[in-house]
């Protein structure tokens, strides 16, 4: 695997091959598959839901105000965005400016959606009850998307240059089946994740390679 | 408890929130190891192996 790295007491389980671009298992010496660093943010995601459930339950049953929601709201969602991207570049320790920047795009416009979803519950327009927790879950679920566009970022860098969409396991919108059949697009050209019907919902993932030559592949979509 | 109202966040507010902090950082860390599955709780300590080789 080319890695140095040896697992003990004083470091992590898992290594970051920086030319792979991959995780490595360091108890196994082998790579970590791109589907499960998916699977463990999908995890992640889940568990860390329950917590934003409680907020809205909170709201909905008026032993928290609106404005503690909302700014409770937006340090989780800064937690989920902020760990989605670290997942995607190898790390903590592999974070740079550049990815910072990408994040706080990300949260940006997930804390102007915040304010308004505020501002629906302050006005009555967005009522209290369990579609107000179902929009309010859709938050942590954003995480995926700012995963994969900092991974998409991150794959720019090393050089790949298509990308393909892969539907997950989930429930497919008529958006990712159409998008899915598409297959090898120039890199950057398919709508990111959360863009389709299924917003936030959204399980797909991208897979991406490079192609120094359209001609060997007899053009795109293949 | 009355709901009270939404919060106006400003641009400036706004800008400052999205800025990532070595606090936010730490925090982060510390939400990861909370919710991430018990088999991946360390997965984001990686580092990178030219780091350490």
């Amino acid at each position: 695997m080319g890695s140095g790295i040896r697992a003990n007491d004083l470091t992590p389980g898992y290594g970051w091959n920086e030319d792979a671009g991959q995780y490595i298992d360091l108890n196994t010496g082998r790579f970590v598959s791109h589907a499960q660093i998916r699977s463990a943010l999908d995890q992640t995601i889940q568990d860390a839901k329950d917590e934003i459930r409680d907020l809205a339950r909170g709201l909905n049953e008026g032993w928290i105000s609106l404005s503690d929601w909302q700014t409770r709201m937006a340090q989780e969602v800064k937690m989920i965005h902020l760990a989605a991207g670290a997942e995607a570049v190898g790390g903590w320790a592999q974070l740079d400016q550049r990815d910072y920047g990408r994040i706080g795009y990300e949260l940006r416009w997930q804390y102007e959606y915040l304010q308004n979803f505020a501002l629906q519950i302050e006005s009555g327009e967005q009522r209290l009850n369990g579609t107000l927790i179902n929009r309010a879950l859709m938050y942590g679920e954003s995480g995926r998307r700012t995963y994969e566009q900092i991974r998409r970022a991150d794959m720019a860098l090393r050089e790949m240059n298509q990308e393909r969409r892969v539907l997950g396991v989930a429930d497919h919108c008529d958006d990712c089946i159409e998008l899915a059949a598409e297959g090898w697009q120039p890199i950057g050209t398919l709508p990111p994740i959360g863009n389709s019907q299924c917003l936030t919902h959204c399980h797909c993932t991208f897979d991406y390679r490079q192609v120094l030559n359209a001609d060997d592949l007899g053009g795109f979509g293949l | 408890m009355p709901l009270g109202k939404a919060i106006i966040w400003s641009p400036a507010e706004l800008t400052k929130m999205c800025t990532v902090t070595p606090t936010d950082v730490r925090l982060a860390r510390l939400w990861w190891r909370k919710h991430a599955p018990a088999k991946y709780r360390r997965l984001l300590d990686a580092q990178a192996d030219r780091q350490v080789a």
